[in-house]
């Protein structure tokens, strides 16, 4: 039963490990955190949908076509709505990200509000059992695909050179921009790359919760758990988050009280970030905007 | 943006014959704003209610967001802790001043609450927090058993004022109407008052405010307890209003509707507010007969305000009619 | 003296109302309200607003009532209280209806009765099933559909008549509907069979998992599990029972549709041990549904008809029934008694009748349920049918 707990557990919790990565390593680079995040989740699932369902592409393409478009998406977003107004009162950039938000939702509420849509899993084939531990193909798929990513991240971050030069960059923008680094440039690319994180992730959970409007917005809180459980900023301490939180709310669900699973997020958010606002992993570091 | 210009003209207000026609504007005005509404439908003078109540939410949500700065989304929090408290207080027979009042104060507490930890948290993770309570306490009104009535809402009893029961619309428009001119007064006093400089002076630098011997965490408090009972003040003019309070009014959907009166009105400005609530209370019922553009057209203008606008209609008039505007509101605040 | 008194207040009544003037009723029209959540989440539930409304227009196809057409006046309450009593100002102070067919949630409907009882308003209740919306009893109020008093009681009575039932699980929202829905199932059950409920869970709205409430059922072994829950969270129910296994009977509310949650499980293996309220005598898909389902793309051909889109049909087709019954000389409170001796009304959609009287607004009292036996919708009123 535990062991149960645990696999199911490690399922939901890398889905909010992973789009507490993307916000994270958006943060990280360009000291924005999006509040539209959720919604190019969501943005990302329907996008998939379309190019599948809809236009009836073979399912790879439709992935490659969904990451493109979301990359071009979240590019699109950068150049020609949060680079004009950076400098402004940073109330205003987090807004902005807010009405991308509303926007991205009202319009997937727009045309597929009355439906539920259903997207066909990947593999499809029967549940699979490991001892007395039951998982679905596309649970295996979720936990891969977003260890994968998580790892792919790490080692750009830690190991290559163009990465550690991206760190330099977000940390001292002013810096980068006078040894020749291109920083609008770079935090365009940033925007686009979280975009295409967003559309994997949308793309693995589809199956599971189905389309919605509102999908992203249930994640966002979650995500946003994670992220102040590890530490503001930190990459390992979101995706660990991530994960802690997933398997909190399966095991509290069950042996506590399962009207627990719902608010835990919440509470985490707000015990957290009053108790202990540098996080579980957290250092002390200088805020910045 | 902060406020420099002298002290009140108003105590004169009926002295000096020297400022005439602006006089006889503002008292034209007046009684526009308080006779207007005779001339409407009963659904029109709802709405012109619901006009004055968004006014007092914007404002209050203003206060954090422009005049301190601080990325605090707990705006609905407060207006839903003012519904509810003034809700429960009135259902417990109390009469809708006392009642409001009750509204009044829980706003102010919820404030203060909030406003505790912002002393330590700031931007985004102060955003998160503030965000992640409105959706706590929308939970415990769904889960709150009798106290809130769950997901069906709270029943309002009909508003007793000096022994009357005020049923009408219009009735209702004028009480909401004293309550708002009163709020935004003394809010407005308060704005142009050392407190109001010293707010300001907080959010344009917490350092050198503290140089100054200011004490920057009492204002950052102060600011956050007055948002929210200035904000608590419409949630239970709100509940009156229409009789009935549901969790699913102050979820993320209201929170969009209070973001996007601010930036339209412009971050910092009073009488931005004041034309935000007012233009974006409209647009919503005349946009009544295209079901599902409410959110796009929300959130498009929103878009459109902060890359184009980023002062909103409080800067773009404070270009252009500042002589008018010190007349007619004493300075944008 | 008093013969003289009557004379006068005869002439008083005469000089007062000189002509015929009904709001929202002239020469040839009838202007009816509909309010629904046409946006939002819960803009599936507000596909009743279009049955009604295909209902209505049919009869103005058929030459109206009475000489007068139907003139509907559609608002979208987004299932948000405060819209919807803005979608009800609207519609009785600037519109001038005559009457209103609306409200899909509970809770715009609370939020608008009493305003409509106070201008004495008729109000057909379109979709919301809450019991609570028809006590207190409300003059002006009809709720042509079954409540969710019928539909949990139903709920039960259909568990019950397997043989050998013993052990029943609940699993629920922990919100009022949820609640509401339990207190019900859990007192008939222990009233007429002197059952407890073996074991009660919490699933959350918006919950995307629900292994640990699977691995506590399988535990526990019941018979039948009571779904008071939302189509999103019963279709997750049914997936995760069907992954880990579990082969109990679930028994879905009246909110949850066949199709809906096989669309949303996407597997009909998973389907087999689902079951669910059902209101309407033809069976989804069935041949006997097309007609109703023809009506309603006759006049919305982009609609794609749904469980709930039939759920205000039959409450539409009463009210015309009232309406011709009312008279040409319409009035507010002939319709309300026309309605009101509406008895064993048989819409050809609703599977038991309507009936209201004058301290009864709660007009269907009884209902079925639907699952897929080979591959097909079917009704069934008891277990081994």
């Amino acid at each position: 039963m535990f062991a149960q707990l645990v696999a199911s557990g490690l399922v939901q919790g890398s889905i909010y490990a992973v789009i507490a990565l993307g916000m994270t390593v958006l943060f990280r680079s360009t000291g924005v955190v999006h509040f539209g995040y959720g919604a190019f989740f969501m943005a990302g699932a329907f996008a998939v949908y379309v190019f599948s369902q809809v236009i009836g592409l073979a399912f790879v393409l439709a992935f490659l076509a969904a990451v493109a478009v979301l990359v071009l998406l979240g590019m699109a977003c950068e150049r020609m709505l949060v680079r004009p107004i950076a400098h402004g009162p940073h109330v205003a950039v987090a807004m902005m990200t807010v009405a991308m938000s509303y926007l991205l939702t009202g319009v997937a509420r727009f045309f597929w509000g009355q439906e539920v849509l259903r997207m066909p899993p990947i593999i499809d084939v029967p549940p699979i059992f490991i001892g007395s531990i039951v998982l679905t193909a596309q649970d295996l798929l979720i936990i891969g695909g977003c260890m994968a990513l998580v790892v792919a991240f790490f080692l750009f971050f830690a190991r290559t050179k163009l990465g550690k030069l991206m760190q330099a960059a977000s940390q001292v923008p002013r810096g980068a921009a006078l040894v020749g680094i291109n920083v609008p440039g770079f935090h365009m690319a940033m925007w686009g790359v979280v975009a295409g994180i967003a559309a994997v992730a949308g793309t693995l959970v589809a199956p599971v919760t189905m389309l919605y409007p509102d999908m992203g917005a249930h994640l966002l809180i979650k995500a946003f758990a994670a992220m102040t459980f590890g530490g503001f900023g930190n990459l390992g301490g979101a995706v660990l988050g991530g994960l802690i939180i997933g398997l909190a709310e399966q095991l509290a669900g069950f042996y506590i009280s399962t009207a627990l699973i719902d608010i835990f997020a919440y509470l985490v958010i707000i015990v957290v970030l009053i108790v202990l606002p540098n996080g579980i992993l957290g250092k002390k570091e200088a805020t910045r905007v | 943006m902060s406020d420099i210009s002298s002290p009140s003209r108003r105590a004169g207000m009926w002295a000096h014959a020297s400022n005439d026609i602006p006089r006889v504007v503002l008292v034209l005005t007046i009684v526009g704003v308080a006779l207007g509404p005779l001339g409407l439908n009963e659904y029109w003078r709802f709405v012109a209610s619901m006009m004055l109540i968004y006014t007092l939410v914007t404002l209050g949500f203003n206060i954090l967001l422009g005049y301190l700065g601080q990325l605090a989304f707990a705006n609905v929090a407060f207006f839903g802790v003012g519904a509810y408290a003034a809700t429960i207080a009135m259902n417990g027979g109390l009469n809708f001043i006392p009642g409001i009042l009750v509204g009044w104060i829980g706003g102010g507490i919820a404030g203060f609450l909030v406003g505790i930890p912002a002393l330590r948290i700031r931007n985004y993770q102060l955003a998160i927090v503030t965000l992640a309570t409105g959706e706590l306490l929308r939970w415990l009104y769904i889960h709150g058993g009798s106290i809130t009535q769950g997901s069906s809402g709270l029943e309002v009893p009909a508003m007793k004022l000096a022994g009357y029961q005020i049923t009408t619309e219009i009735g209702k428009y004028w009480v909401f109407l004293v309550f708002t001119v009163l709020c935004l007064t003394v809010t407005r006093n308060l704005l142009r008052s050392s407190v109001g400089r010293a707010i300001v002076a907080v959010r344009e630098s917490e350092s050198v405010s503290l140089g100054l011997g200011m004490h920057a965490a009492g204002f950052r408090i102060l600011a956050f307890v007055w948002s929210g009972a200035l904000v608590g003040v419409a949630g239970g003019m709100y509940a009156c209003l229409l009789g009935r309070i549901t969790p699913e009014s102050f979820g993320l959907t209201q929170l969009l509707v209070h973001f996007s009166m601010v930036m339209v009105g412009g971050l910092g400005s009073f009488v931005g507010s004041i034309f935000g609530a007012l233009l974006l209370t409209a647009i919503p019922e005349t946009l009544r007969n295209f079901p599902g553009l409410e959110e796009i057209v929300f959130s498009l203008l929103l878009i459109i305000v902060l890359r184009f606008v980023p002062e909103g209609i409080g800067g773009f008039l404070g270009g252009r009619i500042s002589g008018l505007r010190d007349r007619f509101f004493g300075g944008k605040s | 003296m008093k013969r003289i008194t009557a004379i006068l207040a005869a002439a008083m009544v005469a000089v007062t109302n000189p002509v015929f003037a009904e709001p929202g009723v002239s020469e040839d029209t009838i202007k009816i309200g509909i309010f629904a959540p046409l946006t939002g989440s819960a803009s599936i539930f507000g596909r009743a607003a279009f049955g009604a409304e295909a209902v209505y227009n049919e009869i103005n196809e058929k030459g109206g009532i009475h000489g007068r057409k139907i003139e509907v006046v559609r608002e979208d309450d987004g299932c948000d209280a405060a819209r919807a009593i803005s979608a009800v100002r609207k519609l009785t102070a600037q519109d001038d209806v005559f009457m209103i067919h609306g409200g899909v949630c509970s809770g715009t409907v609370m939020a608008v009765r009493d305003d409509l009882e106070r201008q004495n308003v008729p109000f057909v209740i379109l979709g919301a099933a809450s019991a609570g919306i028809v006590k207190p009893f409300k003059k002006n109020l009809f709720q042509p559909i079954p409540n969710s008093d019928v539909v949990a009681t139903q709920m039960v009575d259909f568990a019950m008549s397997r043989p050998g039932t013993a052990k029943i699980a609940l699993i629920s929202h922990t919100d009022e509907w949820g609640e509401t829905n339990s207190r019900v199932a859990t007192e008939h059950l222990k009233n007429a069979y002197g059952l407890d409920i073996s074991l009660k869970l919490a699933l959350e709205r918006s919950t995307t998992d629900a292994t640990p409430q699977i691995l506590q059922l399988r535990n526990a072994q019941p018979d039948f599990v009571l779904a008071m829950l939302y189509p999103a969270e019963t279709a997750l129910l049914v997936r995760d029972a069907h992954k880990f296994g579990m082969t109990t009977p679930i028994l879905g509310n009246f909110g949850v549709s066949l199709e809906d949650t096989r669309d949303r499980v996407g597997d009909m293996a998973a389907m087999a041990n689902f079951y669910t309220f059902y209101a309407y005598e033809p069976a989804l898909s069935s041949p006997e549904i097309e007609p109703w389902t023809k009506m309603i793309a006759k006049y919305f051909p982009d609609h794609r008809a749904d469980t709930f889109s039939y759920e205000a049909m039959g409450g539409a087709l009463a009210v015309i029934e009232a309406l011709k019954q009312a008279g040409p000389d319409l009035t507010r409170d002939k319709f309300i008694g026309a309605m009101e001796s509406i008895t064993d009304f048989q819409s050809g959609i609703l599977n038991t009748p309507i009936t209201f009287s004058a301290d009864n607004h709660a007009g269907v009292n009884g209902g079925a349920m639907i699952a897929y036996r080979d591959g097909k919708p079917t009704v069934l009123k008891t277990w081994s049918e």
